[in-house]
C-alpha cells in the first residue's frame, strides 16, 4: 500500500473529490431526493445521517452508478459528463448495503476476484489489506464460515483494492455487535491517517458516527438539512442544566420569575432542560429549593450527535 | 473491456453452476453412446449426427434452465452491481455477460458431441458420405450446429434480464424453447409452414443436417446473427437505463 502522499496522487487536503448538485430523484412519481447537493473534502471522514427512507442509500447508489438521478449532476475529481463518470468510479471503493462476496470462494478468492475487476497488477496488495483488515489467518477459510463482521472487514478490503482515493460505506456497521462496530470504526480510522482516505459513511447508529467522522451531512426526506464539521456539531450541543421533577409547570414558573430566562425545554412529563444559568447552577438549585421544588435529578451536560439529530427534527 | 471479460470467465469456470451443468451436458453426450449403439448406429459420422441431435434436444431444456440460473443470479448475487461499481459501461457489461453465456453454450454443445462422436468413431470408424469430405462435413455441420443453437438459446437472455426473478425466468425460459421447438417440430413435414420457420434460428437447427448450398448455410449464418444482435439489442435497451438494487 502507498503511503498518504502518494496514496492520493496530488490531491491536497481540503480539494474537493466529489460535488453533487442539486441531485433529484423520483420513484414513481415520488419525490424522494429533493435538491441535494454537498462537496466532499479531501482527506475527512463524512458522516451521512439520515433514519430509514431518508434518502442515504439512494444517494449512494446514484454516485455508484446503480440509479440514476431524474435531475441534478455529480462531480466526482472534477469530471462530470456520463463516461468519464465511469472511468473515475474506478477510483471509489463502495461498499453498498452488503459486501458482494463469492460465497464458495475464500477470502484471497474474493481479493483475487477484485483485483482482476479493477485490473490490479499489484498481487501483494490483496495480502496486505487481509493483513490490514486483520484476516491474513483466515485469508484461505471459505466465506461460509464466516461471521458477519468478518465479512464486513472482507467487503472493506475489497474495496480498497484498486487503492481508492474515496471509501463510500452504506451502513457498514449494521448488524454487528459492538466489538465489531469498534473494529470496523478503529480500521476506518486508520485508513484515513495513514493513507489519507476520503469516506463516506452513512449510519443511523450516531453514537457510533459521533466517534468516527470529522463532518456531518444529514439528511431527511430526501432534503439536506444539516452540513457541519464536527468543531461546529459540538458549538451547537449546547450544554444545559438538565432538571428532573414532577413538578415540571411550577419549577419553569419559579424559572421565569426568579431567573428571567424562557431559553429552557420541556423534554418530557417530568424533565427540563435549560440553556441559560450554566455558570451559576447553585443558585439555579438554590431557587428551586425555595420555591419548594422537589427535584430527583439535576446535572449539567452537553448535547451529543443523536440528541442534536433528534431535536434537528423536531424532537421526532 | 479485457479485464471484464477476463472476470466473467473466471467467475464462470470457478461457479458451480457451471460445473454442474457442464458434467450434466458431458453424462449426456455419454447416454448417447450407449442409446447410439443399441440404436442402429454403424459409423462415427451416424454417430456424430445423432449425438449433434441428442445432445442439442437435451440443452433446450438444461440450457434454458441454466439461463435463467446464469442471470437472474448475477443480479440476486449483485455481481452486475459489481461490475457498474468498478466503472465499467453498462453497454460492457452486457456483452461481457452475453460473452461469457455463449461460452458456457459453445462447451455444453460441443463437448458432450465430441466424446460421443470420437468414441463411436473409435468402436466403429468414421463412415463414408455420398458427396464431399467427411471431416469438413463434420466441421462444417458442428460449427452450425453451434452457431444456430446459441443462437435460439439467445432468445434467453432478454427473459432472464426481465424477469429477474430465477423461479419465473426458468419457467418462461424453458416454456418459450420447449413450445418453439415443438411447433418446429410439428410442421416440420409442411413445406409451406417451413418456409416461415426456416427464418427462425430453431427452424435452421432441423435443417442444417440435410444437404446444404452455399445460400442455405448464409441463410443459417444471417438468421443466426440476427437472432443474436436482437437478443443482445432488446437486453441492452432494458438494462441500460436499468435500476439495480
Amino acid at each position: 500500500m502507498k503511503n498518504n502522499q502518494e496514496y492520493n496522487g496530488g490531491l491536497k487536503m481540503n480539494e474537493f473529490i466529489l460535488k453533487v448538485n442539486n441531485l433529484t430523484k423520483f420513484y414513481n412519481n415520488v419525490k424522494v431526493l429533493d435538491e441535494v447537493s454537498f462537496t466532499i473534502q479531501q482527506g475527512k471522514i463524512y458522516g451521512f445521517i439520515g433514519e430509514n427512507g431518508a434518502g442515504k442509500t439512494t444517494t449512494i447508489r446514484i454516485l455508484a452508478g446503480l440509479s440514476e438521478a431524474t435531475q441534478g449532476e455529480i462531480e466526482i475529481l472534477g469530471m462530470v459528463e456520463r463516461k468519464q463518470l465511469e472511468a473515475m468510479r474506478r477510483k471509489i471503493g463502495m461498499l453498498v448495503e452488503k459486501p458482494i462476496l463469492y460465497d464458495t470462494l475464500s477470502a484471497a478468492g474474493n481479493m483475487n476476484m477484485q483485483c482482476i475487476l479493477y485490473g490490479q497488477k499489484n498481487t501483494d496488495i490483496a495480502a496486505q489489506l487481509l493483513k490490514k483488515v486483520g484476516l491474513s489467518d483466515v485469508k484461505k477459510k471459505k466465506l461460509r464460515d464466516f461471521s458477519l463482521g468478518m465479512k464486513q472487514r472482507l467487503g472493506i478490503a475489497m474495496a480498497m483494492v484498486q487503492e481508492p482515493k474515496l471509501l463510500i460505506l452504506d451502513e457498514p456497521v449494521n448488524g454487528l455487535d459492538p466489538l465489531g462496530m469498534v473494529d470496523i470504526r478503529e480500521l476506518l480510522k486508520s485508513l484515513n491517517k495513514e493513507y489519507g482516505i476520503t469516506i463516506i459513511i452513512s449510519s443511523h447508529i450516531l453514537t457510533e458516527l459521533y466517534q468516527l467522522a470529522t463532518d456531518y451531512i444529514i439528511i431527511n426526506k430526501g432534503k439536506i438539512v444539516e452540513k457541519m464539521t464536527l468543531e461546529e456539531l459540538n458549538d451547537k450541543c449546547r450544554k444545559y442544566i438538565y432538571i428532573e421533577t414532577d413538578e415540571t409547570l411550577k419549577a419553569i414558573e419559579i424559572i421565569i420569575e426568579k431567573l428571567k430566562t424562557e431559553n429552557y425545554k420541556i423534554a418530557s412529563a417530568n424533565t427540563i432542560k435549560l440553556y441559560d444559568c450554566i455558570d451559576d447552577v447553585k443558585n439555579v438549585a438554590k431557587i428551586l429549593f425555595d420555591g419548594g421544588i422537589l427535584v430527583t435529578k439535576f446535572t449539567v451536560v452537553g448535547e451529543n450527535l443523536e440528541e442534536y439529530y433528534i431535536d434537528l427534527l423536531g424532537g421526532k | 473491456m479485457s479485464r471484464l471479460l477476463l472476470w466473467e470467465f473466471t467467475g464462470l469456470f470457478k461457479s458451480g453452476k457451471f460445473v454442474g451443468t457442464f458434467i450434466l451436458m458431458l453424462l449426456i453426450g455419454a447416454s448417447y453412446i450407449g442409446i447410439g449403439m443399441s440404436d442402429g448406429v454403424n459409423s462415427g459420422f451416424d454417430g456424430f449426427i445423432g449425438a449433434s441431435n441428442f445432445v442439442v434436444s437435451s440443452l433446450y431444456l438444461v440450457g434454458s434452465v441454466y439461463a435463467g440460473i446464469f442471470f437472474t443470479s448475477a443480479f440476486q448475487e449483485r455481481m452486475i452491481q459489481s461490475a457498474v461499481m468498478a466503472g465499467n459501461s453498462r453497454f460492457k457489461i452486457v456483452i461481457s455477460k452475453c460473452i461469457g453465456y455463449y461460452t458456457a453454450m459453445i462447451i455444453f454443445i460441443f463437448c458432450p458431441i465430441f466424446i460421443a462422436t470420437l468414441t463411436m468413431t473409435g468402436i466403429l470408424g468414421v463412415g463414408t458420405i455420398a458427396t464431399g469430405n467427411i471431416i469438413f462435413v463434420m466441421l462444417r455441420t458442428i460449427l452450425l450446429v453451434i452457431f444456430v443453437n446459441i443462437a435460439t438459446m439467445s432468445v434467453c437472455i432478454p427473459i432472464s434480464f426481465f424477469s429477474k426473478n430465477i423461479g419465473l425466468s426458468i419457467g418462461i425460459n424453458v416454456g418459450v424453447i420447449l413450445i418453439w421447438n415443438g411447433l418446429v417440430q410439428s410442421f416440420i413435414a409442411s413445406p409451406e409452414v417451413m418456409k416461415v420457420l426456416q427464418y427462425t434460428s430453431m427452424g435452421q437447427s432441423f435443417l442444417i443436417f440435410g444437404k446444404l448450398s452455399t445460400s442455405d448455410i448464409l441463410r443459417a449464418i444471417v438468421v443466426s446473427v440476427v437472432t443474436i444482435f436482437t437478443s443482445v439489442f432488446v437486453t441492452y435497451i432494458k438494462f441500460r437505463k436499468e435500476e439495480l438494487k
